[in-house]
Order: C-alpha cells, then structure tokens, then sequence
C-alpha cells in the first residue's frame, strides 16, 4: 500500500514484518510477566493481538480485562489499520465477476449481470420467472469468464419444491455443454423448515471452503417463514430469524465471492394507505424491512405480454431506477423477440 | 487494581513491582490515595516508601487530569511512546474547546438541504440518517465522503472512513458522482476529492464491529487525519445477532448499545469529527397490544376535525389543524370546542394558561412511548399527512437517546393519474414538477452508453404491464425531515409566498446521477 508508508511517522516497519509482542514490554504499565502470558497462550506477534477479540484475550489465565483492554490498545496503534482506501476497493471491484442472465437487456440493466460478493433478490408475483431465472443462472454460472459465467458451481437452496433439472438441461443445450456435467456441478438441497434452512447455511460454507462455487440460490427465501411464524405475536422472532439468515448470506457472500440470489414473494397490500387506492397493481415484497435492507439489489418482476416480463430495479446501491424487458424461453431466459418489442 | 482504569495514561514502570503485589491484595487506586500507606505496605508486604511515593504521584497525576496543574513534561518524555496519551491530554483538552468555538460543517453540496440542516452535518456531533430500504442513506452518505474532503466551508479538507457492515462501498457509484455532481467537477484538479482520501473496512459481525470501533477506529482518526467517520449502518449486525422478543435480551442490547453511543459521542468530540450513521427502520403498528387504548380514544376532540381523513389519526395542534383544513380547500372548523380542552396546544398557543383538564388517564397515555415516539422518531407527528407507512428508526428509544440529531429520508409512492384526495393541490402541483424534472433527467443526463433504455422504449414501457385499469406511473416520492437536532431550529421556515404550500422543514429530493438533489428550490 502506496499510502501507508507516508503516514507511518514512528518508522515502524512496514507492513509484512510482524513485530514481537515483547515492543509492548513496558508500555503503558504492561510488565514483561504479562507479555509472557500472551506469548504462552500462542500471541506471538503484536498483530496477532491486535485483530483478536477482546472476548478471546480474556480467557487467557491471569489476563483481566483491563489488561486485555490496554493491550489491544496499544497494539492497534503499532500495527497497519485493516482500512482500504477507496481507490483500493475500486480496483478490486473492477475485477470483480457479473453472472450473464442470458438476456442481453437484463443484464444491461443491471450493469452486466448479476453481481458475485452481494445479494440480489429477486420478487414479484407467480409465474413472473423468478425461478426461471434461478434456473437460467444455475447454469451461466458455471461457463468460463469470457463467456459471462462465473466458473464455478451452484448451490441451489429449493424451498418450494420447484427445481426442476429439465430446465437446467434445456438451458444447458443453449450453452453447448454437456448436460449430466451441469447437473453434476449443481448442489441442490431441500429445506422443509426454516431452521433447517438456516443449518444449510453452515453446511454450504463447508462446501464452499472445499471447491469453488460461484453461485448461491435461495427459491425462495421467505416461503418457509410465511408458515413457519404465524400473526403478529410471532412477528418479532420471525424477523429476527429472517435477519440472521440474511446476515449469514451475506457473509457467505463476503468471504467465498460468490453471487447470492434469493427469491422472494409478494403480498397483494390492503392496508397501504392511500397510496393504494390510485395503484392499479398493490403488490409489496414480503419479509419486511429486513429483507428490504439485507438485500444490495432488489428486482421486482412483472407480468408482460406473452412470454415477456419487465424487469424493474427496486433499490440497488449503484443502479438508477429503470426497467426492461426480458423473455421466458424454451432454453432459459432471453431477450424478447422481435415481434414482441414492435407489438407496443 | 483499577489504576489504569482511572489513569490510562499513567508510568506505571517505576512502580511495577509494588504493583502486583497490590493488586493481590485487592488494593484499590482510592485505598492508595485514602488509606494510610503504612497499613497499605502491611497489607500487601511491600516497603512502605514506594506506596507512599506512589500515592502522591497518583495524586499529581489525578490532579493533572482534572486541569489543576501543568503537565510534567519530564515525565512524559522520559518514557517513548508509552506516555503519549497523557501529556496531550490536556494539550488536546485545550486545543478541543479551540476548535469547538469555530463551527465546522460537511455540506450537503445542496443549498436547500443546507439550510434544513442549518449548514451541514458539522462535527463534534453523533448524527443518524434513518431511512427506509432505497430511501437514500447510502447515496446521502457517499456524498458526504466527497464533502469532507473539500476545503472550508464545504468540507474540513480531511479524510473520511467508512465502515460498512451490509454491503461493501459502492465506489463506482463514488467516482460516479465525482464525475456528475455540478460542484465536484468543476473543482481544479488539485482540489478535488478522491477516493484515496476515503479508509473503507468491512465489519461483519457484532464482534469484529465492536473490535473496530473501540481500538483501530481511535488510532485511525489520529493517524490518517479523519474528519468524517461513517458507519453504515449501525443496525444490521445489532439486528442479526440480538434476539429481540425476550426482556433479558432487550435489556443487554441496551447497555451495549448505551455504551456505542458513549464511545461514538466521546470520539467525534475529542477528535472533532462528524459521526454519521445510517440506521435502519421497522414497520409502526398502531395498537401492538391489546391493552392500550385504541388511538381513537385517546383524542376525544379529534372526532370533530373535518381532515381527519387525509391524515393519520394523531392529534392536531390547533394551528396545525387550520394549516391543514386550508390546505384541503376547507374551511376550518368555525367552532370547535372540544379543541379549547385540548391536551395537545401547539407551543404558540398563547391561550394555554399551563393547566391541563385532562384526565391522569389521558396523560398516561400522553406520557405511552407509542405516543410520545412520533416525535423522535420522525415519522407521523402529525404535522402534515403522510401517504407513506409509519416507520420507526430501528434500535429503539435507547438509541435514540444515544445520538445528537436525526434525519429521517421518507420514501414514498405516488401515483400520478386521478389524484383527488385530501391534499389533491398540493400533490399534483409536486408530482407535475418531479415529473417533469425526472423526465427531463432521463433525456438530459443520458450517457449513450449507460444503463437507461432508448427514450421511445421508456415512453412504450407502461403499456407493457397487463394491467386492466388505466395505467398510472408510480413516482418515487423522497423528502429529507430533520427529525431533532441541537444546533438548528428546523421545521421553522414559513412556507414561501407564491409557492404551493411545501411542507416546511422537509426538503423534497431526488437522487441522480450526481448523487442527492432537492427538486424544489430555485423555483
């Protein structure tokens, strides 16, 4: 990091050398008896302390938490922050992957695809193609990157019961691969409960830490929940249920790269206020403000004239609202024929 | 012993072996000080002279940090970097009510919400922007992070840290606005912010959050020169990590979240910084349990006023009730008597002889934090109806106490065809004017190769939808409220003259390419 020497004034060593844990002897009333605590519970470096929760330190014998406390302190302030600067993040986004759709307009629309390292959600009505989508991307994202893919594998969570491996075939033949190999690269699990759907969640980093995924489908993520809590009284844990599912997504996105895309249901809105009296069509994502505030980019699907549907972008960090049209096809989705553009 | 405790930044070096010892003996920095040193020595069998000397360098000590003395220099040079708190403690105690007496704010970049804001988010202050998903936040934060770096009086020409905990910094959307906004890009180039002056890091969980926070965060500030720290946002891992539903649980996230806001507050005066976050929201219910009042019943008088229909149900001060009735194109009620009796004067009632003819029942509800939250929390206070659901700013009262100012972003759909409700003039004056605006967005501000369609698409979109009314495009509705905030009046500019009346202290905005802009001054 360019940066990071012109604020180094103590003439630290730069970043890469680890310095001893003894350079924190005698600062600020640590005695070398307290060091060789540290040391003797494995802390050899002034890093190593610096990024261990204080809950950890602690459990060292003979280490009180105010020990723990002025340690940490003072080891935070030899070594290199865990902060990046902008540019960098901008650099390593720039490499970062988008997952094709198959629709060219659609992923137009959302700036090449959908996005590896964030969540996408994905809701709208019945037969809207949200789960056409999920199947059209179980399968782009295993082409290689010059092809729009994310070479990698899919974990396709099925809530629903709806996953249905003719699709992945019939979309597979569009791509030119071998279908049993698409089948073979997608990890489907069932989940009949939303405790298990959370538990799936473990079992997929574990997955994931052993080969490379690039894709992470939850159809739907909100179904099970809808049964699971039922009323107002049970509204409070089912929320609070739904944000840590949101938040393990999201760290699974974090940590491995891959694209999260969950799909969620709509609710016809009787209470909106006024508002709903002058809208024809009152329909609002289920799961509340959590899920409205877990997800990065949020897709409402509508019903179009035959085959097509719009595409319109709910909330997204770096998208501008708009929308598009996109096909359901035989082999996965598409662009809208011909006919159908020039029909408006 | 609790030495460090009450003097972080005391030598304890000549002292280090008398110290275990005393802290064996369960000996307390006020024994040291109080108690006699003999019976001190005796107790923890050391030499008596050195707890004696040791007291009266607590004693020095404590009276250094309460101001009394100088510093003793020679003290704290003799010790390299181990004493670097201490002696500047005080410096900085000086320096801080320096900067203090001269006013630094970060400009919106706006002139409208500016002024609502009475300058900009200035330093010194924990601030919280609320929101609902796609209000806004993020994109009003991302701004700020430019803002900061400009010179004074838009900026402090420092660095900004943001620390994200739901999904990572947006910087294409950063150098986006870089490019577009009418201010940042006209800047010459040796002024102009970029995105290595902004620190990004990433805290997924509590743990990590609270590591960050309390030990790289502090020494960040220092050696990098921040002037802006934004966590966005402060709820999410709050919300993953806490269960909710049970009293215990609510009762420890409290304490812990009493704690945040003690170290966030301490920081951003200490350091002079500006502390924005963004905080999520929750859905309000009316009537949770069943046991409270019906809101109905609350407001006997209500049942008189004629607007109750194009509001939420809330009490009206009577100024406020006429505002609105006038607004409706209705006269307002000539005689309304249950209105005199009212629990619920407007501060410029000046017939309010300070007596309440209430019952304790009705002030107990009065005093119900489901009544009392629509004024903190920023939405439904009644002053202007509101088609939007009610949200309340997540986290709770003891958050909301935590923080210095908040700003509600309000995000809310409207629908242009066959407007003929209560507040018909007004709505349809705005949605003309945002209409136009957004469209004259799309076709002014289209890259050729951004992400927006061709324009004869746009105009062929609506008829796509099969839906069997007469179509109406919804438009997104965005206004920024000052919710409360110590340094500004607020809500207290009178609607101008020759203008539909606007709500005042709400600033209407829309957000482009550029980031945030309000779509009503100028006009």
């Amino acid at each position: 990091m360019e940066g990071e020497e012109q604020f180094d004034e103590n003439g630290l060593p730069g970043p890469g050398a680890p310095t001893p844990l003894s350079a924190l002897d005698g600062v600020s009333g640590l005695t070398a008896r307290d060091i060789k605590l540290f040391v003797d519970a494995g802390y050899n470096t002034v890093e190593s302390v610096a990024y261990t929760p204080k809950r950890l330190l602690e459990q060292i014998k003979g280490i009180s938490e105010q020990k723990a406390t002025k340690i940490l302190v003072e080891a935070s302030k030899l070594v290199p922050m865990g902060f990046t600067t902008a540019t960098e993040m901008h650099a390593r986004r720039s490499e970062l992957i988008s997952i094709t759709t198959g629709s060219k307009r659609l992923d137009t629309l959302l700036g090449g695809g959908v996005e590896t390292g964030s969540i996408t959600e994905i809701f709208g009505e019945f037969r809207t193609g949200k789960s056409q989508i999920c199947h059209t991307l179980a399968v782009t994202c295993q082409l290689p990157f010059d092809m729009g893919g994310g070479e990698g594998k899919c974990l396709y969570i099925d809530t629903e019961g709806t996953f249905r491996p003719v699709r992945l075939l019939a979309v597979a033949q569009r791509y030119g691969l071998v279908g049993e190999e698409v089948l073979d690269n997608v990890a489907y699990a069932r989940a009949y409960n939303s405790d298990h759907q959370l538990q799936l969640l473990n079992q997929a980093s574990q997955m994931m830490c052993e080969t490379r995924f690039s894709l992470l489908v939850v159809d739907s993520a909100t179904s099970l929940y809808r049964t699971d809590f039922n009323g107002r009284g049970e509204l409070a844990s089912r929320q609070t249920h739904l944000a840590k599912f949101m938040r393990t997504l999201q760290r699974l996105a974090d940590e491995f790269g891959i694209a999260v895309v969950i799909t969620n249901q709509v609710v016809a809105q009787v209470d909106g206020g006024p508002s709903a009296m002058f809208n024809p069509d009152p329909k609002k994502p289920i799961g509340g403000n959590i899920i409205a505030h877990a997800s990065t980019t949020r897709l409402s699907l509508k019903k179009g004239r035959g085959e097509t549907r719009i595409c319109k972008i709910y909330d997204s960090p770096c998208l501008p609202e708009s929308d598009c049209l996109f096909a359901i096809n035989d082999d996965g989705i598409g662009d809208p024929s011909e006919k159908d553009l020039e029909d408006k | 012993m609790d030495l460090l405790l009450v003097l972080p930044g005391f030598v304890t070096k000549p002292f280090a072996h008398i110290l275990p010892p005393l802290e064996r003996a369960k000996v307390t920095t006020v024994d040291v000080i109080t108690l006699d040193s003999l019976e001190i020595a005796k107790r923890a069998r050391v030499p008596p002279a050195d707890v004696r000397r040791l007291s009266s360098c607590i004693v020095e000590a404590l009276h250094t940090d309460v101001g009394f003395e100088k510093p003793q220099t020679n003290t704290g040079t003799s010790d390299g970097p181990s004493s670097s708190i201490n002696p500047d403690a005080t410096t900085r105690k000086i320096g801080s009510t320096k900067r203090a007496s001269q006013w630094n704010t970060i400009s919106t970049l706006d002139p409208a919400m500016d002024a609502l804001l009475g300058g900009g988010i200035p330093t010194g202050y924990v601030t919280e922007v609320t929101g609902e998903s796609g209000s806004g936040k993020t994109q009003f934060l991302l701004s700020l992070c430019l803002a900061v770096q400009l010179p004074k009086p838009q900026g402090l020409q420092r660095r900004a840290i943001y620390i994200s905990t739901e999904h990572p910094l947006s910087t294409p959307r950063l150098s986006q606005i870089l490019e577009c906004h009418p201010v940042l890009s006209t800047l010459p180039a040796e002024q102009t912010p970029s995105l290595q002056d902004i620190l990004s890091i990433n805290a997924m969980d509590l743990e990590s959050q609270d590591h960050i926070l309390n030990y790289h965060l502090p020494v960040a500030i220092e050696r990098y020169d921040i002037g802006l720290v934004i966590i966005d946002s402060i709820t999410s891992n709050y919300r993953a990590e806490h269960e909710s539903n049970s009293l215990q649980a609510n009762a420890k996230r409290s304490s812990e979240l009493a704690k945040l806001g003690h170290l966030l507050r301490n920081l951003a005066v200490k350091e002079d910084i500006a502390i924005v976050l963004a905080n999520q929201v929750s859905d309000r219910f009316e009537s949770l349990k069943g046991s409270e009042p019906a809101s109905r019943t609350w407001f006997p008088s209500m049942s008189q006023t004629p607007s109750r229909g194009s509001g939420p149900v809330s009490p009206f001060p009577k100024s406020r009730t006429e505002q609105l009735a006038t607004r409706n194109g209705q006269q307002p009620p000539s005689s309304s008597p249950a209105i005199s009796s009212s629990p619920y004067h407007a501060p410029d009632d000046k017939n309010f002889d300070g007596s309440y003819l209430i019952s304790p029942r009705v002030r107990n509800s009065m005093l119900n934090v489901a009544h009392q939250e629509r004024f903190y929390s920023g939405w439904g206070d009644g002053t202007y109806p509101e088609s939007g659901s009610l949200k309340n700013p997540a986290l709770g009262l003891v958050w909301s106490t935590q923080i210095a100012c908040r700003i509600a972003l309000k995000k809310e759909e409207s629908y242009a065809v066959g407007v003929s409700m209560g507040d018909s003039a007004y709505l349809a004056s705005t949605q003309d004017a945002s209409q136009f605006r957004n469209g004259g967005d799309v076709n002014t501000h289209q890259d050729p190769d951004s992400i927006a369609m061709p324009a004869p698409y746009l105009k062929n979109r609506v008829s796509d939808s099969q839906n069997p009314t007469p179509t109406s495009e919804s438009t997104t509705r965005r206004t920024m409220k000052l919710v409360f905030s110590p340094w500004t009046a607020g809500p207290k500019d009178p609607p101008r003259k020759g203008q539909p009346s606007r709500r005042s202290g709400e600033v209407e905005f829309e957000i482009w390419k550029g980031g945030l802009r309000s779509t009503n001054h100028g006009e």
